[in-house]
């Protein structure tokens, strides 16, 4: 029997996590369950799952929360983040936090599987040299970022997204072949997240120099200088 | 038409000091012209006294400036005659003109240039005497006063105008000043903004204080529209979150379902019976946001409703839905009926017990009492679980919100309904230990239903 991937699920419904447990357990997971961000802390902590579904609105410790203490403590584990409000401002929090996807409830279960398959896809780590575009400099062995001397802050899947774009410098690429070389979906998703990722690289960026990372209306994003 | 104010009360000052001037005036100039013509009068007499002092033969006959002309100053008209058979005519001009003289005093008769007065007087020996000049001078000096007059009171007008219309600017200062804060506040539309400070004449002072008296109630009503706003936003998104939650494990059971069709069948019931019970609790939800929404709007006309009658039909609802629960009720045999809505007591009632049911123990017991209390009705719902911590009693009484401890089913709006229609019927609720070990809510009704006043 080869190993399961195992995820965490972590929601303060009882009838969620029981219905989400085995929904992925059916799909060929092993499936922990955590009722509350603290008990999901200590569950990862004890034994890192392979990847995190993570409800945001918890009563003891909400989950922004806890990626932020997951983000800070160095566990890279992806986090797919669950989202009861259809309001940007949480997701978008949550990403910002250092999530890599969210979904918003409720959601059709295949949805949730072929994003967490994504997730799990190890991306091989990259050997070479730094990528230079302009004055921004982008460092994949190490997976820093430097613009004009000054090192930008940016969560695993921003940098993952300016490598993708930084590799194909000048030349634009569609959120679909984003989501796919970034994010791992080889099926159609809301290609909404590619966009807000954007907003945050472009924020970071562009506190040190002029625009870089620019929009080719109805086509994509292409990074120039 | 004049708009502006201040030259309305320019104008007004000018018009009145112009009447002023007019009527002033004119009684002044007739004075003037009376006052002149006694003048007149009073000079003829001296001549006519001088030339009765015998200085009459003197009197050149024709008109000669000679003789005793100096009684005659160069530049005065004046004529005078003697009436004695032959006539002696003095002064510069003939004297023809002059009447017959039969008539001693004044009189005032035609003569070169205008009029002349007369002064016809009898000398000492039986000869009259006329002395005679001519009005016109008086006239040019009544005239030239006149322009004098004028002048003065056109300047007079002109002061006025200029006067008026910077006392109009003055005393209208406070009145553009209201007129800027009020722009001022219909430009950033903020409602904190109040009137200048105080500083103008009573009647403006008047209308900034009615102007900050309304800015204050507008300021009031707009925060409690935001306040009533936000806590509907707030609202929706509570319950927008809490009918996706079951929405969320349906759906999640469903495709578990759909994408396992083989599963073994006591699996299959586990996950019917959830999707079930989730469904249960959706419609649940509904009812309560609905009873909410018809709570929140304005509650039917009060009726006679049996309060035992409804706790009666309540405790046997719950003992049907609750196969295991000891359910007690003790109702006292007074006259238990209060105004009120029969559907919002049922709210009531319905809601405690199965508030009872849920947070005590499985299978444990809840006990209803209900009493009469002077001019209330009281209903205690007892149960035996945790109880509610005092730090959360009036928390949850909110919606959507759940006791800590309570991680049980239920939408969190159970209590909040009760709440509602406790307060829809004039009562109070309050929550607090019960001698079961558990919570004790207790709700107070006045027999009497809601007094008028909210």
């Amino acid at each position: 029997m080869t190993e399961l991937p195992e995820v965490l699920v972590v929601d303060d419904e009882p009838a969620i996590r029981t219905a989400l447990e085995r929904a992925l357990r059916l799909e060929g997971f092993a499936v922990r369950v955590a009722a509350g961000g603290d008990e999901a802390l200590r569950a990862i902590a004890s034994s890192p799952p392979d990847a995190v579904v993570l409800d945001l609105g918890m009563p003891d410790l909400d989950g922004i929360e806890v990626i932020r203490r997951l983000r800070g403590r160095g566990v890279d584990v992806p986090i797919c983040v669950l989202s009861a409000r259809d309001e940007v401002d949480d997701r978008v929090e949550g990403l910002q936090a250092g999530a890599d996807d969210y979904l918003v409830k409720p959601f059709a279960v295949v949805e949730l599987v072929a994003r967490l398959h994504a997730l799990l896809r190890r991306r091989p780590a990259s050997s070479a040299g730094p990528l230079v575009v302009a004055d921004l400099s982008i460092d994949p062995a190490r997976r820093t970022v430097h613009r004009a001397g000054a090192e930008l802050e940016v969560t695993r899947r921003e940098f993952d997204l300016l490598e993708a774009l930084a590799r194909h410098r000048g030349i634009v690429l569609s959120r679909a072949q984003l989501l796919e070389q970034v994010w791992g979906y080889d099926f159609p998703v809301d290609g909404n997240v590619v966009d807000v990722f954007v907003g945050y690289l472009r924020r970071k960026t562009e506190a040190h120099g002029p625009r870089l990372l620019h929009t080719v209306r109805g086509v994509g994003f292409v990074l120039r200088g | 038409m004049l708009r502006s104010l201040r030259a309305r009360v320019a104008a007004a000052a000018v018009v009145t000091v112009a009447l002023v001037l007019v009527v002033a005036g004119g009684l002044l100039l007739r004075g003037d012209a009376v006052q002149r013509g006694e003048e007149l009068d009073t000079a003829l007499d001296r001549r006519v006294d001088a030339l009765s002092a015998g200085d009459l033969q003197d009197l050149p006959t024709d008109g000669d400036r000679r003789g005793p002309h100096h009684r005659f100053p160069r530049g005065d008209e004046f004529v005078a005659r003697v009436l004695d058979g032959d006539v002696v005519t003095a002064g510069h001009r003939d004297a023809g003109f002059l009447p017959a003289g039969e008539q001693l005093g004044f009189d005032t008769v035609p003569g070169p240039g205008g009029p002349w007065r007369v002064r016809t007087a009898a000398g000492d020996d039986g000869t009259l005497v006329q002395v005679a000049a001519p009005l016109s001078s008086v006239n040019r000096g009544a005239f030239e006063t006149r322009r004098r007059a004028l002048r003065l009171g056109l300047f007079g007008l002109l002061l006025t105008g200029l006067l008026g219309w910077a006392a109009g600017g003055v005393a209208l200062r406070p009145l553009s000043q209201l007129t800027a804060a009020a722009r001022r506040v219909a430009a950033t539309r903020d409602l904190s903004t109040r009137m200048p400070p105080r500083a103008g004449p009573a009647e403006v002072d008047a209308v900034a204080d009615s102007l900050d008296v309304m800015l204050g109630r507008l300021e009031e009503s707009a925060a409690g529209t935001t306040t009533a706003l936000e806590a509907s936003r707030r609202f929706a998104a509570d319950a927008g979150h809490e009918l996706r939650t079951p929405l969320t494990s349906v759906r999640a059971n469903l495709d578990a379902l759909a994408r396992n069709p083989d599963l073994p069948p006591a699996e299959r019931a586990r996950i019917l019976a959830d999707v079930t019970r989730e469904q249960d609790r959706l419609v649940g939800l509904l009812d309560a946001l609905q009873a909410l929404a018809r709570g929140d709007a304005s509650p039917p006309p009060p009726e006679p409703v049996d309060l035992a009658e409804v706790a009666d039909a309540a405790v046997e609802r719950i003992r049907a839905g609750h196969p295991g629960l000891a359910v007690e009720l003790a109702a006292g045999h007074e006259d238990l009926t209060i105004a009120g809505s029969a559907d919002g007591l049922r709210i009531v009632v319905d809601n405690l017990l199965l508030n009872a049911a849920r947070h005590g123990r499985p299978d444990g017991t809840v006990r209803v009492r209900l009493e009469r209390d002077g001019a209330d009705c009281v209903l205690a719902v007892d149960d035996d679980g945790p109880g509610i911590p005092v730090p959360d009693r009036s928390r949850v009484l909110e919606r959507f919100a759940r006791g800590a401890a309570a991680a049980g089913p239920g939408s969190g709006l159970g209590l909040a309904l009760v709440h509602q229609q406790v307060r829809l019927h004039g009562g109070t609720l309050a929550i607090g230990d019960s001698d079961l070990g558990g919570a004790r809510i207790s709700v107070r009704l006045p027999r009497a239903g809601r007094s008028p006043r909210r």
